[in-house]
C-alpha cells in the first residue's frame, strides 16, 4: 500500500528521511517493498490493517521510538440544517453504518496539498468530495463512500443482504447481478453500491451535485472477500475490509471527513445517524509480566513493558490490559507478548541458546533408506536429477504406468493446474526422467540419472504416496537392461537380506520381496529404466552385516560362447547353469555378444571355486562339460 | 695392480660424471663393466689366476671398485632417464562419475547442521488433507490468511486434498504422535499455485524445524536462527535481522533476513513461536512451548551458490549438473 514519505514526515517529524521510514517501519512493524520519489509502497501485514493509515503508522512509528503520539482533537461543527437521511441496518454482516446528511456543497479539484497527498499515495484526484472521502480512509483506515442526494430515492439508507439477481451499475460502467446474500446499500428504488467494494453510478457526485449523503459502515470481511472475488472487482477498500476492521473506526472517519467536507466544499451540516446495534466492548487482558518475559526470553522490566504498551496505545485499568478499540488482531497474552516484543525490537534481543533434548530413537527409517540409496547410486556414478512433480495428461495416459506402482490406480488430477504441463500428479519418476536422459544422450556417451522424490497414485477415492529411486542408462538396450537390473539387485541385496523374485510381464520386469512388488525394470525409447519403491522396501530392510569366511583357494574360468537355435529365455539359460555348475560355479556374467553368419553368438565367463582346496583343470573341465551338456539340452549351439 | 685400479677408479669417475647424455653414459657402462670387454671385467677376470695371498690384496679393492663404478653410473643414469619419461602433460580423462544435485547438497548442509544441534530428520506426505495443512494449524476455512498461500488442489476438491503449501503441515504429524520436549527438521517438497518465473517454482523445497519443551522463547529461537545461518554461510561476514511479521500458526511472527557483503539483506524465511491454538489442536497440555521455523531451500542454494534462476534447479541440464555433481564424457 502507498504512502507518501512526506505526509508521513510531517505526522512524525523526528522521522529523518525516507530511508529511515523504512528502517523505522521494516524493524518495527512492516515490510517496505520499495520507495520511488516521495512515495513509500508498504507490504501490509493482513491482521494489521488497522495501522494502513497515516494515523496507524503514526501512532506506530512514535512508539518504535518510545514517544507517546496524542491525536490532534478536531474542531467542533455545528448542525445547521434539518435534512436528514437515516442509516438502516438489517443484516448480520454489517456491525455499523454512520450517514450524515450535507447541503450545498460546491464541486471543484481540491486544494493542492490534498491533491498531492493522494498522488503520492497512489490514488487519483476526482473532486473535493470524493477527494475527502479517500483522503480519510488514508488518514484513519475506514473506507467511506458520499452519494448524491438529489438522485436517491427515499430518505433513508438501508444496509441488506441482496436477493438473487439484483442488479447495480458500477461506477466503472460495469454492470453486476447480486448473489443472495451479497452486501449492498440501498434506498426504496435499489442497489446504490457494492458495499464496501465499489459504489453504484446511479447516485455519483459530480459537478452538479449540491448535497450529499455521507457513508460510513463495517462490513462482515469475508462477505466482502468473496464478492470480491467473485465479481473480479478488488479495490483498495474492499482489501481494508477483507482483513477485518473495527466498528470502531466508523465514528472516528465519519468525524474527520464532516470535519474536512466543511472547510473545503463549504458544505452545511444536516443530521447524523448511527445504526450500531451492539457496540465493541474494549477487549481486556490480565497483564503477566511473568509470562510476557517467558515468551521473550528478554529481560524487560513490567514498567517498560507498561511503558511500551502505552505508547502503542494501550490502556491499563488495574491489573488489566485494555486493547485498543481498532486492534482487533489481539485477543491474548502472547499478542500482548508480541507488540511488546516487536516494539523493544527483535534485534535488540540477547540470543540465548535454547535446551535441547537428546534423542534416543532412531532417524526415519525412509530418510536413512533414501540416503542409503542416494549414495549407493552416486557411487555407481549416476548422476542425480530433479522433476516436478506434475505431468501432462498425456504423459500420465502414456508413461503412467511403466513405474513401480503403475497398475495400482489412476494418476492423481489436479483440480486447478495452473498449465495442461501440471494437470496431474506423476505415478512414476520415469515420465520425465527418460526424456532428461535423451536429451542428455545427444551429447554424451554412457548417460546415467537417477531421482529419488515422490510419486502418487489413487485408487477408489483413496490417495496413496510412495517415495520411490528411478535410474536411468542410456547404454544399448541389452546391456542398459543388465546394467540397471545389476543397480537396482545390487541396492537391494546391501539392504535387504531377503530373495529378490523376477516375473516378466510383457516388456517389463517386476521383482519382489516376499511376494510384494518393489522393483521394475524396462526399456523404451533408448532408455533403460530401473524403479525401485523405497517406502516398500523400508519393511524389508536390515542394515546388520555379519563376516562370512571367504574361500582361501584361487578361481580358474573358462569362457564358453553359444547362439539359441529356439525360443529360450536368458533367465531360464542361466538357471539351467547355476544347476548345472553346483557348487564350484561361483560367478558368471555374459562377456560379449557378436553376430557371425547371421547369427547373435554370446560369450559368457564363468568362474569356478571350491571352498575346500584349489581345483584341478580336470575338476574344471568337468564341471564345464556338464553345463554345456545341460545347455545343449536347452537348444542351444556351442561355439 | 692396485695402482692400475686407482687410476682406473679415477678415469672412470671423471668418464661417467662428463657424461652429456644418456648415450655415452651408457657406452661408458660398457667400457668398464661390458660383460665382454669391459675394463673392469676384465680385471676381475684376472682375479682367479692371482696367488692366494695377491688375491686378498687385491679382490676387496677389485669388488669395491666394482661396487662404486656400478653406483655412480646408476646415479646418473636415473638423472639422464628423465629425458626418456613418459609425457605427463596431457590433458586428464574424464572417467563418468555420480553426483548430487545442487538442491540435495543444500539440503544435506542443512540437515547436516540441524543434526548436528540435535534434531530429528523427520518427513511427511506431499498431498496432504486441508486439516493438516491448513486447520490444525489455525487457519480455518474462512481466514482471510488462506489467501497467502495459494493452493494447488487434488480433484475433486470436495475430498480435501490439496499438495501442502508449506512443511508447517509434518509439524501436526509429528506432535500428534510424539510427547515433547523434542526437536526435528523436517525438508521437503511443498507446491503453490503460481506462474513460475526466475523466482517461483511450482514446486520447490522448505525446511520446517519445530522444538517444543518448556518455556522456549524468542531469544531462543533468534539465537538458534542465527547460529544456523552463521553455520550455513561459514567463511562469510553475515549478519541476521528479525522483522515482525505474521503467519497463523505462530504468535510472535518474524520474518529473518541475512546481510551478506556484497548482495545486502536478503529474506530467508519466517518463524515466531508455536501459536496455543495449535498445541490445542494436537492436545497438549497448557504450559508447553516452542518455536518454528520455515525456510526456503532454493533461496538458500541460490543465494550460497549464486543460481541466477531457480527454473535451473528442475531444468536438469547437463551442463548445470555437472557444475555441482559428477562428470559425464561427452560424445
Amino acid at each position: 500500500m502507498k504512502f507518501s514519505i512526506q505526509k508521513i514526515r510531517e505526522m512524525a517529524p523526528f522521522v529523518k528521511s525516507a530511508e529511515d521510514v523504512r528502517e523505522r517501519l521494516t524493524t518495527h512493524l512492516f515490510e517496505v517493498e520499495d520507495i520511488v520519489g516521495d512515495t513509500i509502497d508498504i507490504k501490509i501485514l493482513p491482521n494489521r490493517y488497522d495501522a494502513a493509515s497515516y494515523l496507524g503508522l503514526t501512532r506506530e512509528l512514535y512508539a518504535a521510538a518510545g514517544k507517546r503520539w496524542k491525536e490532534k482533537k478536531l474542531t467542533k461543527v455545528r448542525v445547521v440544517k434539518k435534512g436528514s437521511v437515516k442509516a438502516v441496518i438489517q443484516t448480520k454482516k454489517c456491525a455499523r453504518c454512520m450517514t450524515v446528511y450535507m447541503e450545498g456543497v460546491r464541486i471543484s479539484p481540491s486544494p493542492k496539498w490534498l491533491q498531492d497527498v493522494l498522488l503520492h499515495s497512489g490514488m487519483r484526484p476526482i473532486n473535493n468530495v470524493v477527494d475527502v472521502t479517500n483522503y480519510v480512509t488514508l488518514m484513519t483506515g475506514q473506507p467511506l463512500h458520499a452519494f448524491d442526494f438529489q438522485k436517491m430515492e427515499g430518505k433513508q439508507i438501508v444496509v441488506r443482504e441482496a436477493k438473487q439477481g439484483e442488479e447495480v451499475k458500477l461506477l466503472t460502467g460495469e454492470q453486476i447481478f447480486f448473489q443472495k446474500g451479497e452486501l449492498m446499500l440501498a434506498d426504496t428504488r435499489g442497489a446504490l453500491d457494492l458495499a464496501g467494494i465499489k459504489g453504484g453510478e446511479r447516485a455519483e457526485i459530480n459537478a452538479e451535485t449540491e448535497d450529499i449523503v455521507l457513508t460510513a459502515a463495517n462490513f462482515d470481511g469475508t462477505t466482502v472477500r468473496e464478492t470480491a472475488r467473485r465479481v473480479g472487482v478488488i479495490t483498495d477498500a474492499s482489501s481494508r475490509f477483507a482483513h477485518g476492521l473495527s466498528a470502531e473506526l466508523v465514528g472516528a472517519g465519519m468525524e474527520m471527513a464532516i470535519n474536512l467536507l466543511i472547510k473545503i466544499t463549504g458544505a452545511k451540516l444536516g443530521k447524523t445517524f448511527d445504526a450500531y446495534p451492539k457496540k465493541a466492548l474494549a477487549k481486556k487482558i490480565v497483564f503477566d509480566p511473568d509470562r510476557i518475559l517467558e515468551i521473550l526470553g528478554v529481560e524487560i522490566t513490567p514498567k517498560e513493558m507498561k511503558k511500551i504498551l502505552q505508547d502503542a496505545g494501550f490502556g491499563f485499568s488495574g491489573k488489566q490490559i485494555i486493547v485498543p478499540s481498532v486492534r482487533t488482531d489481539i485477543e491474548t497474552i502472547e499478542d500482548v507478548a508480541e507488540e511488546v516484543g516487536r516494539i523493544y525490537g527483535y534485534n535488540n534481543f540477547s540470543l540465548i541458546s535454547p535446551q535441547v533434548y537428546l534423542f534416543s530413537n532412531e532417524e526415519e527409517g525412509l530418510h536413512m533408506l533414501e540416503r542409503v540409496v542416494r549414495e549407493r547410486l552416486i557411487a555407481t556414478s549416476y548422476q542425480e536429477i530433479k522433476t516436478h512433480s506434475f505431468v501432462s495428461e498425456r504423459e500420465a495416459e502414456e508413461t503412467g504406468n511403466w513405474g513401480v506402482i503403475g497398475d495400482e490406480g489412476e494418476a492423481v488430477k489436479i483440480e486447478n493446474p495452473t498449465a495442461a504441463l501440471y494437470a496431474r500428479g506423476r505415478k512414476t519418476l520415469i515420465t520425465l526422467g527418460k526424456e532428461v536422459v535423451k536429451r542428455a544422450a545427444k551429447d554424451f556417451s554412457q548417460v546415467r540419472m537417477f531421482e529419488i522424490g515422490n510419486v502418487y497414485v489413487k485408487n477408489i477415492g483413496k490417495v496413496k504416496e510412495e517415495t520411490v529411486a528411478t535410474f536411468f542408462s542410456s547404454s544399448r538396450e541389452r546391456e542398459g537392461i543388465r546394467e540397471v537390473k545389476g543397480v537396482l539387485q545390487a541396492i537391494i541385496k546391501n539392504i535387504s537380506p531377503s530373495s529378490l523374485i523376477e516375473e516378466q510381464k510383457d516388456d517389463k520386469l517386476f521383482l519382489s520381496l516376499q511376494g510384494k512388488v518393489v522393483g521394475v525394470v524396462g526399456h523404451a525409447e533408448g532408455v533403460a529404466y530401473g524403479e525401485i519403491s523405497l517406502t516398500r522396501l523400508l519393511s524389508f530392510i536390515s542394515f546388520e552385516k555379519k563376516y562370512e569366511a571367504e574361500s582361501v583357494y584361487p578361481v580358474t574360468f573358462r569362457d564358453i560362447s553359444f547362439s539359441l537355435s529356439r525360443e529360450v529365455s536368458f533367465g531360464e539359460l542361466e538357471s539351467e547353469m547355476i544347476k548345472a555348475g553346483r557348487e564350484l560355479l561361483s560367478d558368471f556374467y555374459q562377456r560379449d555378444e557378436y553376430k557371425k553368419e547371421g547369427k547373435s553368438i554370446f560369450t559368457y565367463r564363468m568362474y569356478f571355486q571350491s571352498k575346500e582346496k584349489t581345483l584341478t583343470n580336470e575338476e574344471v573341465d568337468g564341471r564345464m562339460s556338464d553345463i554345456i551338456q545341460s545347455l545343449s539340452k536347452n537348444g542351444v549351439e556351442i561355439f | 695392480m692396485k695402482e692400475e685400479v686407482e687410476a682406473l677408479l679415477k678415469e672412470a669417475e671423471e668418464r661417467i660424471l662428463a657424461a652429456q647424455t644418456a648415450e655415452e653414459l651408457s657406452q661408458a657402462r660398457i667400457f668398464y663393466l661390458g660383460r665382454k670387454e669391459g675394463k673392469i671385467t676384465e680385471l676381475m677376470k684376472r682375479l682367479p689366476g692371482l696367488s692366494v695371498d695377491q688375491k686378498r690384496d687385491v679382490g676387496p679393492i677389485l669388488q669395491q671398485l666394482r661396487v662404486t663404478v656400478e653406483s655412480l653410473l646408476s646415479i646418473q643414469e636415473k638423472n639422464f632417464a628423465k629425458d626418456e619419461l613418459l609425457d605427463l602433460t596431457g590433458r586428464g580423462k574424464t572417467v563418468p562419475t555420480g553426483g548430487e544435485h545442487l538442491l540435495t547438497t543444500t539440503i544435506r548442509e542443512i540437515e547436516r547442521i540441524f543434526e548436528g544441534f540435535g534434531f530429528l530428520s523427520v518427513a511427511g506426505p506431499e498431498i496432504e488433507t486441508e486439516r493438516y495443512n491448513f486447520d490444525a494449524l489455525n487457519i480455518p476455512a474462512d481466514h482471510p490468511a488462506r489467501e497467502m498461500w495459494d493452493t494447488l488442489f487434488v480433484a475433486p476438491r470436495e475430498e480435501g486434498r490439496l499438495m501442502r503449501t508449506q512443511t508447517s503441515a509434518v509439524q501436526i504429524r509429528y506432535m500428534e504422535k510424539n510427547e515433547p520436549p523434542f526437536q526435528i527438521i523436517s525438508v521437503g517438497r511443498v507446491f503453490r499455485h503460481e506462474a513460475t518465473d526466475f523466482s517461483h517454482e511450482i514446486n520447490f523445497h522448505q525446511a520446517e524445524g519445530l522444538l517444543v519443551g518448556e518455556k522456549v522463547s524468542m531469544a531462543n529461537l533468534l539465537y538458534t536462527l542465527d547460529a544456523f545461518f552463521k553455520r550455513f554461510f561459514s567463511g562469510q561476514k553475515i549478519k541476521t535481522r528479525f522483522r515482525p511479521s505474521y503467519f497463523p500458526f505462530v504468535e510472535p511472527g518474524i520474518e529473518v533476513d541475512v546481510y551478506l557483503p556484497g548482495k545486502g539483506w536478503l529474506e530467508m524465511g519466517g518463524a515466531g513461536l508455536v501459536h496455543p491454538k495449535v498445541f490445542q489442536a494436537v492436545k497438549y497440555p497448557k504450559g508447553i512451548s516452542g518455536f518454528a521455523f520455515g525456510l526456503g531451500v532454493e533461496r538458500l542454494a541460490m543465494v550460497k551458490y549464486g543460481v541466477p534462476d531457480i527454473r535451473f534447479f528442475y531444468q536438469n541440464d547437463m551442463k548445470f549438473l555437472q557444475q555441482f555433481g559428477g562428470e559425464m564424457r561427452l560424445k
